[in-house]
């Protein structure tokens, strides 16, 4: 992805079950009073009655790419109406994509990656999901085949932001229940809580979640010593901080070996690193087996050279990362 | 040389569609939805109806006598030279491409995953069974037998004499997103450009296939020149041309074109087949020389900088004269010189 991120206009990826309040949240997006032209693609036909936003629909249509990534999918559907979009006079500052329910947020996420056309003009912003407090405990625990993915938790693994929408509906023990779930699963994204799909558009839109100058920058409970260690659960969240220089050689083997052998089970991942040799910290994010990184700013003349690494996957093994990572600083 | 500006007209937006009939006439479309029919010699226009939300395709027949025009709404219409519209057709999706065949009047029409046939004056004479995912692209055999369309998996072919259940009568097959189609005016090759950075080639109707990779991104311009000498591809900035004479282009370096400085957006053969003109996002008409030998760095023989980034390019048929769309919905021809 392009780095020069000024001209791009952001993309907000919003996903969400049925009955979410994805569609009240979005309504109140668009009539919010924040002077942006948005545009909003939508893959399941919402009540949105907004006159100035410009509302598209698109059959979701995935397919596979040829390579060598054997779970890099994209979605076609998008490509064609964001390639028109961007073609047109009519300029926006915002688009927002509404994926279906049942939605898996990796091939919208992937296809900002692959197609250079979509990233020379749009960056992706952040994927926000919402869910609904009363019964997100209820899809979680939706029992699943075993090759089947439970979509509630996929789209939470995904996310930039939860909006935990309807909080009204519970007590305060049961928020604090539904709160403590979404963090064994996504241990990363900020939390914000609403009733009515309100919330403060800052915390949503223009939040720079794939910007790889803000990779890790907003992350408050990055490493958080007392996280829950829930061993039952599959989808977790695991956070590494390893101080010292690492052999760039390793780096790259342990890195690529990685993402070629568990790819397919980490959904997110984000790290700044201190590769030996260099003045600069390199900062890298990635969905699935697609990486975007580059050398970021310097290393400040009192700063502490640490590694920092965050995935969010499936079986993931804290100590098998961690040890596995510590090999490759120099020794 | 590119030379004087003969006429401009103005649409409302990006100049998506331009094609050029063996009469001489324009049909032109924009992604905001105008379309006109123009002179090419006198730029006298005349409007037909609008689409929302944009035209996407837009075709003359080869004997000038009908044009089919399609857009986001799903709507195809077909028209005659005077504008006067013969039919219109309802689809449920995009109308992505259309094509006339080169021998019968009959119009193949992609909307969404569905190909549908028309004669000329838009009767349905076959619904295709849709396919898995959407087509981008259509095109005919020279023999105008068989029509064969582009979506993800291959090129599907439909032979409108044969076809009763809707089914392909043969299909080339290469795992990926086909983007763009051409075929040979020799009825040798097809080719299709991919989503993953390659172009796949038949070799009709022996069955020999080859990928050619190292593109650095996806492939959605193809042009044979008029001898089924040269194919030219355009990927992002750069042109490439493909040796398709005798045994065809395995294992023989390509000719480049580089030049531009943003991606090119579209490329015309002059009828001769001797020159190519490529028009970018970078503002820029190039008049090329077709390649000399294999592997050759090729040199402009002219550039020309046109008011905004291009979109479209064109010849009209006798080579004379080049008509030059741009994004912000001029249309300009201007008399040539070589």
């Amino acid at each position: 992805m392009d780095t020069s991120t000024d001209n791009l206009v952001p993309v907000t990826v919003l996903t969400g079950f049925l009955g979410s309040g994805k569609t009240t949240l979005l309504n109140f997006i668009l009539t919010e009073q924040h002077g942006k032209r948005i545009a909003v693609i939508e893959n399941e036909f919402g009540e949105i009655g907004i006159d100035d936003a410009l509302v598209l629909e698109a059959e979701e249509e995935i397919f596979e790419m040829n390579n060598g990534c054997i779970c890099c999918t994209v979605r076609g559907d998008l490509i064609r109406i964001l390639g028109n979009l961007m073609k047109r006079k009519d300029r926006f500052d915002h688009i927002v994509i509404e994926t279906t329910g049942l939605a898996d947020p990796a091939p919208v996420a992937q296809t900002f990656f692959v197609d250079p056309e979509i990233a020379a003009q749009l960056r992706l912003d952040a994927i926000v999901t919402v869910v609904d407090a009363k019964h997100l405990e209820m899809h979680l625990d939706d029992d699943k085949p075993d090759d089947v993915e439970n979509e509630a938790v996929e789209q939470l693994a995904f996310a930039d932001r939860v909006v935990i929408n309807k909080v009204d509906l519970v007590d305060a023990e049961q928020l604090e229940t539904v709160h403590s779930r979404i963090r064994q699963i996504n241990a990363y994204a900020p939390l914000v809580d609403t009733t009515h799909g309100r919330v403060d558009l800052d915390a949503i839109l223009d939040v720079g979640a794939f910007d790889l100058d803000r990779v890790l920058a907003d992350d408050p409970e990055f490493l958080d010593p007392d996280a829950q260690h829930q061993h039952d659960l599959s989808v977790t969240s695991v956070g590494i901080e390893v101080p010292g220089e690492l052999d760039v050689e390793r780096l790259n083997a342990w890195l690529s070996t990685l993402l070629m052998e568990r790819g397919a089970d980490i959904f997110r991942s984000k790290g700044i690193l201190a590769p030996a040799g260099s003045e600069q910290r390199y900062v890298f994010q990635g969905v699935h087996m697609l990486l975007d990184g580059r050398m970021d700013r310097s290393w400040g003349p009192e700063e502490e050279r640490t590694n920092k690494l965050v995935f969010i996957g499936r079986n993931l093994d804290r100590n098998e990362l961690e040890a596995s990572f510590r090999s490759c600083l120099v020794s | 040389m590119i030379g004087d500006l003969a006429w401009s007209h103005d649409l409302d937006d990006y100049l998506n569609c331009l094609d050029v009939s063996s009469n001489g006439l324009l049909v032109v479309g924009s992604l905001g939805g105008d379309a006109a029919i123009i002179d090419g010699d006198t730029g006298e226009h005349r409007a037909l109806q609008h689409h929302e939300m944009g035209v996407l395709s837009a075709a003359w027949d080869p004997s000038g006598q009908r044009v089919a025009i399609g857009g986001q709404d799903g709507i195809a219409r077909v028209y005659e030279p005077t504008a006067q519209q013969i039919g219109q057709i309802h689809n449920d999706d995009w109308v992505n491409d259309l094509a006339w065949s080169p021998t019968e009047m009959i119009l193949a029409i992609a909307s969404g995953k569905a190909l549908t046939l028309t004669d000329a004056d838009a009767q349905v004479l076959h619904r295709c069974k849709p396919r898995s995912s959407t087509i981008t692209s259509v095109a005919w055999a020279t023999t105008g037998l068989r029509v064969g369309s582009a979506a993800y998996g291959g090129i599907a072919w439909y032979d409108p004499e044969t076809i009763t259940d809707g089914q392909p009568t043969r299909k080339h097959e290469f795992k990926g997103s086909a983007l763009s189609i051409a075929l040979a005016p020799s009825g040798r090759w097809a080719c299709a450009g991919f989503q993953d950075s390659t172009i796949h080639l038949w070799k009709l109707w022996s069955g020999d296939e080859l990928s050619m990779s190292g593109y650095p991104a996806k492939v959605e311009l193809l042009a044979f020149d008029s001898n089924s000498h040269w194919m030219a591809s355009a990927c992002l900035e750069e042109l490439t041309f493909w040796d398709f004479s005798g045994r065809g282009p395995r294992s023989r370096t390509p000719a480049r074109g580089a030049l531009h400085d943003r991606h090119i957006t579209s490329v015309a053969w002059h009828p001769s087949g001797e020159y190519l003109l490529s028009g970018g996002a970078d503002g820029r008409v190039v008049l090329w020389p077709a390649p000399r030998r294999r592997g050759e760095d090729l040199e402009a023989l002219f550039v020309h900088h046109a008011g905004d980034n291009v979109s479209q390019v064109a010849w009209n048929a006798r080579g004379t004269r080049l008509f030059i769309g741009c994004a912000d919905g001029r249309i300009e021809a201007r008399t040539l010189e070589i």
